[in-house]
């Protein structure tokens, strides 16, 4: 009797092992995270290896030349330059309008912001590849825009809009704009009231509570919101691929061109490569400063 | 919970050298406690005492460092937490949200594999002993409940399936004053007919003092002292227990012959007989303010200056100046006698049968 | 708080310009959707369902859509049970490097997918599996694991883990606990991540384009390519068919997200 329900209990607590909040033992916490590990060990950081391999596959020598190849090309260094330029736009814009919208939400009334919210989640749902075709229609040459324009007499001759620099950046900033508005907007919803009522009552005006409370305090938000968005935009392609046409395409429209076009898979994973480095520099600077900044406020 | 759930009893359960370690952190530091079958007792002590770590341990919930724990004959410190015949109320409730009140108190039977006649006769019969008629709360979800009906399910779901011991987690700690006076009454009456072994971690004394038979003071993952509630808020046997449980006056003594103590002021108290006495130990005398009385000078042992008085409706607590200390002192306000900042009053208490405790050396 | 009626009209101004950026582009395609034009003009002879019939009768954009529900299904059901499981282990068990289990999940969010498109289709290459719907479903896979992860792990982390000792002290063992308690207390947040993960592989472009080639796109990747080729309305019947799936995605969303804070509040209190 007592030897079998010591067996029982052994058995127990081989599975057991339960603490506060925590209902599965080490082992079996082990296997359940390895799926998850191992998918994306093969198949997210696996493609990674692969181009590096397929630069080093020339040893070393060869692959240095291949480096300096690219970074020599002309070609790149345009699409590079425009790549960080459009970025930066892009990131400017939609900070600055994000900011100025998720404020606007923020002093609105309860029903008003859920409208507002729900316009905003909108987009994110509806593909990519769908927005940006709306604005093919909004843009070409017998698209709303310029029929608009030839109605009203502003113009005789129907505008080439389509494949220049600023409706990539319409369109960019309107995938984008969500991706700005949220985290500021979230921030925003995390400020105490009573910090604002406060300043009221010291005899600040809006204008005075929002330069010397509320924006100090939301900087932070507005910080990371601006890495994302601006490390997001580096990577785009389906935009510059419809609005912008070759003459404004980015790094990796250039990047797919290479691949599959001129069959230059070298070059195509050191401009990959490159892209990668710069994306995780600026996510981990970005890390350090939040980081940073959250020990500074502490 | 009904006549045929009145006859159950609860298990003894022990606590022996228990033990718990976080890193470097004592959560429970060597807690040994014999709990009587049928005993309702609490855990009492300031925050992070340890009380929610040793209750964890009893309920499986949290592996013990060292030590063991036995329930009924059974040595359960190996044992998972589903297998130990146990139930609990957390102090979150921790009703499902997912299931209706009705599955919510038949999931237990449900485990138990019995048929659906059964567990539907039971959970009916339970739902109408707390007063949460089945007609009426059967299908509603725990969002759909107020704070003291969830509490009723959750007392329920844990009782139906008549564990020999409860354990409950601060249960009255998210209720309103009125309703935890009517819950602590209901759970008085309940078990005075389930009489199973109840473990009640609370750090509201007076909590405590009402439900218990007996409790036990932690403090620092260590237990203090147990003892019945009048023991423990008569004879504490250290300055810790003695404060914590309710307001003290601690008066410093030297000790002048083996059981004569003398006061700051020469006076000499008398300490009851069953209390030992340490020579090379400092004592505190225990004056709990209901004990002094005040009375005209004549009389008194003691005469002091007012400092501040705080109305309580049927009493008054007076903080009085004297040659020993600050007293505070509970006096029943009457028409003839006033009590005002400055004034000079007289005091007593008895000097027989005093009660010591031992000084705490202070670090630093 | 004393602000002008003037500053309230400027604000709701802003909020109006910015949904009508949003949203009014989208919206202008369904209104093109019904065109009877053979070509995109302004505005649009209206009202003829062609461009739906076209879609739903020619052979190559069924072809591309089941392609697309088939790879998308596989997608969700594997990022669904990977993801939940991994974020099951990470909240409800005392593991070592919980952090790096994060950073792993969060990774394919940030990294600009071309890189993806490129390395795996070299990775590929060498496997032999470019143009498998296999292959190209585990892609969309590592695309849609994060957001089942982040939506189940936030969700685990508001549920009060004291419901699942709860059963635990009743009597369930583990498994039940699992069964009975941690899932169906979390499934709104499952099902969730598992409608992100599948807009996710229904929406996705770049990846599928170098690893399916042109040979035997999915859905997006067909309207893509045809956008590089004269525009046709039919394209804008296809999105109409879209959005309306996006909206529908978008307010079953909304409902289970209520729902599962609900249950949350329920445990709070
Ligand atoms: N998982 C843990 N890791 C490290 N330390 C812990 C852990 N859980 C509890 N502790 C520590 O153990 C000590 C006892 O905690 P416990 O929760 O038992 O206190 P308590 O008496 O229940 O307090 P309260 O009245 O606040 O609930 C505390 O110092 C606490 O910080
Ligand atoms: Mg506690």
């Amino acid at each position: 009797m007592r030897s079998s329900f010591n067996a029982k209990a052994k058995r127990g607590s081989a599975v057991a092992e339960v603490d506060r909040g925590v209902v599965l033992s080490q082992p079996i916490g082990f296997a359940s995270v390895s799926p998850l590990l191992l998918l994306l060990g093969i198949f997210f950081f696996g493609p990674m290896v692969a181009l590096t391999f397929a630069i080093f596959a020339g040893g070393l020598q060869g692959s240095s030349g291949l480096f300096t190849e690219v970074l020599t090309n002309d070609l790149f260094q345009t699409v590079a330059f425009r790549t960080i330029r459009i970025s930066l736009f892009v990131t400017i814009i939609s900070v600055v309008v994000g900011y100025a919208m998720a404020y606007a939400m923020w002093r609105s009334p309860p029903s008003m912001r859920s409208i507002a919210l729900a316009l905003i989640m909108f987009p994110l749902f509806t593909s990519i590849v769908v927005r940006t075709y709306a604005w093919t229609a909004m843009f070409s040459r017998n698209g709303m825009i310029n029929t608009l324009l030839l109605k009203a007499g502003l113009i005789d001759k129907s505008l080439s809009m389509l494949y220049t620099e600023p409706v990539v950046l319409i369109g960019m900033v309107q995938v984008m704009l969500p991706f700005a508005i949220l985290p500021i907007y979230t921030t925003l919803l995390g400020l105490d009231l009573d910090l604002l009522r406060a300043s009221a009552i010291c005899g600040a005006r809006e204008r005075q509570t929002f330069a010397k409370v509320v924006l100090p305090l939301t900087k932070h938000g507005a910080g990371v919101a601006s890495v994302l968005v601006f490390v997001i935009s580096l990577g785009f392609f389906i935009t510059p691929a419809i609005l912008g046409g070759p003459q404004s395409a980015m790094i990796s429209n250039m990047i797919s061109t290479e691949v599959t076009t001129f069959y230059n898979l070298e070059g195509g994973a050191v401009m990959s490569v490159l892209l990668l480095i710069v994306t995780l520099c600026l996510l981990f600077v970005a890390g350090k400063i939040g980081s940073i900044a959250a020990h500074y406020r502490k | 919970m009904s006549a045929h759930l009145g006859s159950i009893t609860g298990s003894r359960v022990q606590m022996r050298n228990l033990t718990k370690e976080y890193g470097i952190v004592r959560a429970v530091d060597n807690v040994s406690l014999d709990i009587e079958p049928g005993e309702f007792i609490s855990l009492l002590g300031p925050s992070g005492s340890g009380k929610t770590t040793a209750l964890m341990m009893l309920a499986g919930f949290e592996r013990t460092t060292s030590g063991t724990i036995h329930i009924g004959e059974q040595d359960v410190t190996l044992v998972p937490p589903f297998a130990r015949g146990i139930g609990m109320v957390f102090q979150s409730y921790a009703l499902f949200p997912h299931m209706s009140v009705y599955d919510n108190i038949s999931y237990p039977l449900k485990l138990r594999r019995m048929s659906k006649l059964e567990i539907d006769e039971r959970v009916r019969r339970a739902m109408d002993m707390v007063k949460l008629p089945p007609d009426k709360f059967a299908n509603r979800l725990p969002q759909q409940l107020s704070g003291g009906q969830r509490q009723r399910v959750a007392l329920v779901r844990a009782l139906i399936y008549e564990p020999h011991v409860l354990l409950m987690d601060e249960p009255m700690g998210a209720l309103d004053k009125n309703l935890r006076e009517e819950l602590k009454l209901e759970l008085l009456s309940l078990q005075e007919r389930l009489r199973l072994t109840i473990v009640y971690v609370t750090h509201d004394q007076g909590e405590a003092l009402m439900l218990s038979n007996r409790a036990a003071v932690m403090r620092d993952g260590r237990i203090e002292q147990v003892a019945n509630p009048e023991a423990l808020y008569r004879r504490p046997q250290t300055e810790f227990v003695a404060n914590f449980l309710g307001e003290a006056n601690l008066v410093p003594v030297e000790q002048s012959s083996e059981r004569e103590f003398t006061l700051p002021d020469g006076q000499v108290v008398r300490s009851s007989p069953d209390i030992s006495v340490d020579p090379s130990q400092s004592y505190l005398l225990l004056l709990r303010p209901e004990e002094i009385e005040v009375c005209a000078e004549a009389e008194a042992m003691l005469r002091g200056r007012i400092q501040s008085t705080v109305y309580l409706g049927s009493s008054i607590r007076i903080d009085v100046d004297t040659p020993i200390g600050v007293l505070t002192v509970v006096a029943k306000p009457n028409q003839s006698r006033r009590f005002e900042r400055n004034q000079i009053v007289g005091l007593r208490f008895a000097t027989g049968d005093a009660v010591l405790v031992p000084k705490e050396a202070r670090a630093g | 708080m004393g602000e002008t009626a003037n500053i309230r009209r400027i604000r709701y101004l802003l909020i109006a310009l910015v949904a009508l950026y949003l949203i009014g582009p989208t919206l202008v395609v369904i209104w093109l959707s019904f065109s009877t034009d053979e070509v995109l003009r302004f505005p649009p002879h209206l009202f003829s369902w062609r461009w739906y019939e076209v879609f739903l009768f020619d052979e190559r954009w069924n072809e591309a859509v089941r392609r697309s529900l088939l790879v998308g299904s596989l997608a969700t059901f594997l990022a669904t049970i990977i993801g939940s499981v991994a974020a099951f282990g990470t909240a409800r068990t005392r593991l070592p490097g919980k952090q790096i289990v994060e950073i792993f999940a969060i990774a394919p969010l940030v990294v600009p997918p071309i890189i993806l498109a490129t390395g795996g289709y070299s990775l590929f290459a060498k496997l032999d599996m470019i143009g498998s719907n296999i292959g190209l479903a585990i892609m969309h896979t590592v695309l849609g694991v994060p957001y089942v992860y982040l939506i189940v792990s936030s969700a685990l982390a508001r549920t009060d883990p004291s419901i699942e000792l709860a059963a635990l002290s009743l009597g369930a063992n583990r498994w039940r606990t699992i069964r009975d308690v941690s899932i169906p207390a979390n499934l709104p947040a499952i099902i969730t991540g598992a409608l992100f993960a599948f807009l996710i592989s229904f929406d996705e472009v770049v990846v599928t384009v170098f690893l399916s080639g042109s040979l035997a796109p999915t859905l997006p990747v067909r309207v893509f390519s045809s956008l590089s080729l004269a525009v046709s309305p039919v394209v804008a019947a296809v999105s109409t068919v879209q959005i309306i799936i996006a909206i529908v995605l978008m307010c079953l969303v909304g409902f289970l997200q209520r729902w599962q804070r609900r249950w949350a509040e329920a445990v709070a209190h």
